[in-house]
């Protein structure tokens, strides 16, 4: 086995946890080669040094802070329960969601819709005078074409025609 | 030189086998106890770990004073994510993971303030950080000394380099839960620590070599 090949087997083979094929490998290449023996020398070194490793000294009221955390994360979920059930809070909450309601549905409806209302106005009082006059008491061409329109009897020709051709108050 | 080498890579029979994942936890009563909210429980898993995974979080981060956070972190995490707890793995395992994840959070968070500070923390100012962490424990000169070399030396490694060496020979884990806790194969994991401890060797050269050189001294 080539040095590259058996370099995978340097660092569990420092630790002894190679199984008893790895370990033959590694012992045959071992007995020819120096340089990989020197790495396993090294890699044992490294490993023995670390594992020699001065604890470092727990934060003085670690576990005091963290369980006073956790203890207040759970009151916190407790209180969150508990404020769901506030008729106060939930009003003061939905009394602003309301107020952004109706504000967007203001804004919102301001101008396209006055423009359909005042739309709609005109015509139905169009086709009042045109229906108090019983159809002849037409005073401009904007009741002919309703009249027109109406009556539903015209063909699309003559419809396109008088409403091209007729001065109107309204859009259709 | 033949009889250290057998020593060193005598053959396993508990490390690697499969035997190891029919182990029991010994956390598993407290994991079950904390699930329905005992907060006891888990401060007893807290004890438990503590110091391994303060320990763990000193040797990895960097920026020294990140450790505690990461260590408060890690415990904080795993309580909230404990119903997630498969019990696939050790109770520690998992929580070597999460520390893990942690770390690596706050690592690349610093990384980028790093590149965004315009001076960065030269590593002697990180070496009396190292020293300012609040403890009761006796902690002498000698020991603050020979942590913190190892500490700015494990600190100049890659950080999956560092993982991995610190997982297996500060925290003392066996190659397949490193495996777990880094989401990696096991070659990579053992390729990772080998070339981890050639790098620690020039690092660590004042530190290793007087011993080094007493044994070349005795074989001549």
């Amino acid at each position: 086995m080539t040095c590259k090949q058996i370099e995978i087997l340097l660092a569990p083979g420092a630790d002894g946890a190679l199984d008893t094929r790895q370990h033959q490998r590694l012992t045959n290449h071992l007995a020819v080669c120096d340089k990989c023996g020197d790495l396993l020398k090294t890699q044992t070194e490294i490993r023995t040094l670390l594992s020699e490793r001065p604890h470092s000294p727990v934060p003085f009221g670690f576990s005091t802070r963290l369980v006073a955390t956790l203890r207040t994360e759970a009151a916190m979920g407790w209180n969150a329960w508990i404020d769901a059930l506030n008729w106060r809070a939930w009003t003061f909450r939905l009394a602003t969601i309301a107020g952004c309601l109706l504000l967007a549905t203001i804004l919102s409806s301001g101008r396209s819709d006055n423009a359909e209302v005042t739309t709609a106005i005109n015509f139905s009082e169009l086709i009042a005078t045109w229906v108090a006059s019983d159809g002849h008491a037409a005073t401009d061409g904007t009741l002919d074409a309703i009249a027109v329109l109406w009556t539903d009897q015209e063909t699309d020709d003559v419809l396109l025609d008088v409403l091209l051709t007729t001065e109107t108050e309204t859009n259709f | 030189m033949d009889a250290d080498i057998n020593t060193a890579t005598a053959p396993m029979t508990v490390g690697n086998t499969d035997a190891q994942d029919c182990r029991v936890d010994p956390d598993r009563v407290l994991v079950e106890n904390a699930l329905i909210g005992n907060i006891e429980a888990f401060e007893m898993l807290v004890l438990r770990h503590q110091t391994q995974i303060v320990n763990y979080a000193a040797a990895v981060m960097r920026e020294k004073n990140d450790a505690e956070d990461v260590a408060q972190q890690t415990f904080l995490r795993a309580y909230r994510a404990l119903t997630q707890f498969r019990g696939e793995s050790t109770f520690k395992t998992w929580l070597y993971r999460i520390a893990t994840n942690v770390a690596l959070t706050y690592l690349s968070r610093r990384d980028r303030e790093k590149r965004i500070r315009i001076h960065s923390l030269d590593d002697d100012t990180s070496v009396v950080r190292a020293s300012t962490i609040p403890s009761h424990g006796v902690d002498t000169e000698t020991t603050v000394i020979l942590r913190d070399a190892i500490d700015r030396a494990l600190a100049r490694l890659p950080n999956d380099l560092r993982i991995a060496v610190t997982l297996r020979d500060v925290a003392g884990l066996d190659y397949k839960d490193i495996a777990k806790i880094t989401g990696r194969p096991i070659g990579t994991v053992e390729s990772r620590i080998f070339r981890g401890r050639q790098r620690l060797r020039s690092l660590l050269r004042p530190t290793v070599n007087p011993r080094s050189k007493n044994e070349a001294k005795n074989d001549v």
